[in-house]
């Protein structure tokens, strides 16, 4: 299994073309950003008083926001347009380079396809970990310049507190990207097309935490339209962080207009989708002819 | 589990799509290639080669009937296809990773990583010098030569090659056929050749099937193969005139230029046709056993087919109608 996901990532990172555009873009993108400005920073005397690039003042809060890029609403509706892109390509890539009749003999379908899922996940989560990275270095830095205070202090209990809260939202982002890969994958998968994968992907990412339809279901006074709001990843995703930070569920809907899901609720749920999906991509492939 | 028998298929077939679009590119395809034969696999465009090699691959599922390698049901064991190597269809590659990468890539999907491995073959099909360049700036005759070298990444016992020859100059061909003969020859590997060239066939390969609109329409040893229908033997012999008299009363038989004979007789007849030369007192030269070429024996066969399918066919109509 570590030969085949070796296999996987080496495809994918040395394919710089794509994984630029579509993965690295996160962390190069902010560092760039940054960069600039500090630059405009260090040139602007009157800039001195503060720092130009919006912060919540804290480090240990600054780092976390990267995660909302995957996982939150309303930021993940585009945000996970560039890691959908990437896997939906590298999916139907195999198609459209005709390489899947060397991989199929080599190895068990079903494992290249939780490989594949897998090195991309990881590739995605590296790339946001140090776009976090980069997010806590350059504030810091531009705090210091700017002689304003960046805290909290580095001690034992911050650290582990902070230890915690990026634990959580990085699972919480990863559980979102294999979702949404699994997804990518099913959709290049049945489709054997890089826009087949693209245009469902696209639609997922934007109908699939869409509140529009929330608010349908209130407006006509239908509890059963609003319900399935309680069945989608995003609104699952979000109920659990607030299970674990205010240790109450998330009020996205009127109170008393239905009832609110538990932890184990949205767990349960983010765990059908999450083996949904990948059962469905592994079940499409095992029984996929492998054409020109 | 059998050894002897490197690929089996028993009442094999493949159909693609549905009602109007229902398409029978494989129809109960039954083939035995023994190991360590290099077995040809011939037929025109579109006769189905190409399915029937993504069958054996399993890559594709049949509709009917099984593919059995070394005696085992490739379906139930897919791991017995750690023992094939193959090239599908033309080479098909990560054109921005280099040949090296690209081998690294298949070797570690297989879970056998072997650099030396690597760099033997690559050295072995002539691409050593050019291992770090992309592979998007290869000609189509080098991205075959590693083709073959990621068939045979894994020291395959049976190797299935589809068109290898494809884009490779004269002399590449050549050399290709050397290598193919030398993988039975000193390897003992099983070597299952599907090509349009029937004079590179007929020169490499032990057997052959000649598969024609999804169906086996022959197969066998290639010199049975040959010498089977049109075989012609030519006589010089003088004085001609009386030695055409003394053949025509058992042969047919016609002249070829001033100094020929050509007798429509099998090659055992040679010996009778001497005696009864000698025997009437006429000075035999040259006896030639004159087979038809591979390419005449494929045209013949293919060509007979088709009024063959195309009577069924109006048959099939009549019937609908």
């Amino acid at each position: 299994m570590f030969n085949l996901f070796r296999a996987e990532w080496k495809k994918v990172v040395k394919n710089y073309k794509l994984t630029t555009f579509l993965v690295w873009i996160y962390p190069v993108g902010m560092a760039a950003f940054l960069a600039i400005l500090l630059i405009v920073q260090l040139s602007a005397k009157s800039s001195a008083q503060g720092t130009v690039a919006p912060s919540s003042g804290q480090w240990t809060a600054d780092m976390l926001v990267t995660w909302n890029i995957v996982s939150s609403f309303p930021a993940n509706i585009f945000g996970r347009m560039l890691p959908l892109a990437f896997m939906a390509v590298v999916f139907a890539g195999e198609y459209q380079w005709g390489t899947w009749k060397n991989l199929v003999p080599r190895n068990r379908r079903v494992a290249l396809i939780l490989t594949k899922l897998a090195a991309l996940t990881v590739i995605v989560m590296t790339a946001l970990v140090s776009t976090s990275v980069i997010v806590g270095l350059g504030q810091s830095l531009g705090h210091k310049m700017a002689g304003l205070a960046y805290g909290p202090a580095l001690t034992g209990e911050v650290l582990a507190d902070f230890a915690r809260d990026y634990t959580r939202e990085a699972l919480l982002g990863m559980i979102s990207l294999l979702i949404l890969a699994a997804f990518a994958g099913s959709a290049a998968l049945l489709t054997r097309s890089i826009l087949g994968g693209l245009l469902f992907g696209f639609g997922f990412s934007i109908l699939e935490p869409s509140e529009l339809w929330l608010v349908l279901g209130i407006l006509l006074s239908k509890p059963e339209i609003v319900n399935l709001y309680r069945f989608t990843p995003t609104y699952n995703l979000n109920n659990v962080r607030s299970w674990l930070v205010d240790h109450s569920a998330l009020a996205a809907v009127p109170p008393g207009f239905i009832a609110q899901p538990t932890l184990a609720f949205s767990l349960g749920i983010l765990a059908l989708w999450l083996l949904g999906l990948t059962a469905l991509a592994a079940f499409v492939f095992q029984k996929q002819d492998i054409t020109s | 589990m059998n050894e002897s028998v490197a690929i089996r298929t028993e009442n094999l077939g493949k159909t693609f799509g549905r009602g109007k679009k229902r398409i029978q590119a494989v129809k109960n395809l039954n083939l035995n290639v023994r190991s360590g034969q290099v077995y040809g696999f011939l037929g025109p465009n579109g006769a189905g080669k190409s399915t029937t090699i993504r069958l054996l691959m399993d890559l594709i599922r049949p509709t009917q009937g099984t593919v059995h390698i070394y005696g085992q049901d490739v379906r139930q064991r897919p791991q017995l296809l750690n023992r094939v190597g193959a090239l599908v269809e033309g080479a098909a590659f990560y054109n921005y990773m280099n040949a090296r990468d690209n081998l690294e890539v298949l070797a570690r999907t297989a879970n056998d990583y072997r650099p030396r491995r690597i760099s033997a073959l690559l050295e072995q099909v002539g691409l050593a010098d050019r291992a770090h360049q992309a592979v998007g700036s290869y000609s189509t005759g080098m991205k075959q030569r590693l083709g073959i070298a990621a068939a045979l990444l894994g020291d395959p016992d049976l190797v299935i090659l589809d068109e290898p020859t494809n884009g490779l100059d004269p002399a590449g061909i050549q050399e290709m056929r050397g290598f193919i003969r030398s993988l039975a020859d000193e390897q003992n590997k099983t070597i299952f050749l599907s090509s349009h060239l029937l004079n590179e066939v007929e020169q490499v390969c032990d057997c052959v099937a000649i598969i024609y609109e999804g169906e086996i329409v022959r197969d066998g040893a290639v010199a049975d193969l040959l010498t089977e229908g049109k075989a012609e033997l030519r006589v010089q012999a003088s004085p001609l005139d009386k030695a055409a008299e003394v053949l025509g009363e058992h042969w047919a038989v016609s002249r070829d230029g001033a100094q020929w004979l050509t007798v429509s007789a099998q090659p055992e007849d040679q010996p009778h046709i001497i005696k009864r030369l000698v025997a009437q007192g006429i000075s035999v030269h040259q006896v030639v056993i004159q087979c038809q070429s591979l390419e005449e024996y494929f045209m013949a066969v293919t060509q007979a087919e088709v009024p063959a399918n195309s009577r069924a066919k109006s048959e099939q109509e009549a019937d609908h109608v």
